[in-house]
């Protein structure tokens, strides 16, 4: 052991004296503050989170209920219109040379009106 | 060492001042010997003995039973006397504080007990070249035994610091007492 340690290893076995220790116990009694509220997370802190959780569920389950309330259906009868969404072959005939008989079907198919057209033109 | 049992810690966390009173019988001797020889004041370390404990009363509902009470309370004075020391940068003994110091490191046969001025007055003229951070770090170490892991927690510094803060302590000590003859 150097010089050093040896002078601290007497040093630390070395112990003030703490004089009227139970007159500084009194005063520090004496003059306790109000505790400050726990800041560990426990069963309070876990019911808290829960409520708050379960009520922003709720919360966002009310507004996706919401956007999926839809105006009610126009009833719109679009059966007059179904026969223009076939379309009409019959204009071509079996004895027609291949190319003009291609030339006749692009046309015909052409003419097909989609429902979703339809709906957005039900004046087509 | 009394350990404080889990029943006292718990009444203590619901506001329970006569088992505060136990906690304060135990460790105000440790709290006080701390701040003793971190501060060299008898009055000072007295102060710090009272701002621990209300410091520990007022955070007791947030202690958590599994880390050892004593060390949270010892965490809490190191920080105090820390916040002290880096208020006043250097100790500068009395010239008898100096003579006594020089008469102790010359008799290295007597263990009898210290008074408390004498003590003082020893260490004083001991760590009085260094900074705050050194003097935390040599007193951690060399008077109250703590491993370097232990330093890290309580001060917040890391080993590195400690390691470079414990050195330049040593030297500076080592060159003082080769001044006087010592080493």
């Amino acid at each position: 052991m150097n010089k050093l340690d040896y002078l601290t290893h007497r040093l630390a076995a070395q112990q003030p004296q703490l004089m009227d220790a139970d007159e500084l116990c009194d005063s520090i009694l004496d003059h306790l503050p109000p505790q400050k509220e726990s800041k560990r997370f426990g069963l309070r802190h876990v019911l808290q989170v829960a409520t708050s959780v379960a009520a922003l569920l709720l919360l966002v389950l009310f507004i996706k209920q919401g956007q999926n309330i839809q105006a009610p259906r126009e009833d719109v009868d679009y059966s007059h219109r179904l026969e223009q969404l076939q379309p009409d072959y019959s204009s071509i005939d079996p004895n027609m040379a291949p190319q003009e008989a291609l030339r006749e079907f692009t046309k015909v198919k052409s003419t097909r009106i989609s429902i979703s057209q339809l709906k957005k033109n039900p004046t087509l | 060492m009394t350990i404080i049992s889990n029943e006292i810690i718990q009444r203590c966390q619901h506001g329970d001042r006569s088992a505060f009173r136990v906690v304060v019988q135990t460790y105000q001797q440790m709290v006080f010997t701390l701040a003793f020889r971190l501060l060299c004041d008898e009055d000072e370390a007295k102060d710090i003995v009272q701002e621990t404990f209300i410091k520990v009363w007022v955070n007791f509902p947030s202690y958590n039973p599994q880390q050892s009470l004593r060390t949270w309370i010892y965490t809490i004075a190191i920080r105090l006397c820390y916040d002290r020391l880096k208020q006043r940068m250097y100790l500068t003994p009395l010239p008898e504080e100096e003579d006594y110091f020089v008469e102790y490191i010359s008799d290295d046969e007597t263990d009898k007990p210290l008074e408390n001025h004498e003590l003082l007055a020893v260490i004083k003229s001991l760590v009085k070249n260094l900074s705050p951070k050194q003097r935390v770090v040599f007193t951690l170490t060399h008077l109250e035994g703590m491993s370097s892991e232990e330093v890290s927690q309580a001060t917040g510094l890391d080993a590195a610091k400690i390691k470079s803060n414990l050195y330049v302590a040593r030297k500076t000590i080592r060159e003082q007492l080769k001044l006087l003859g010592y080493e």
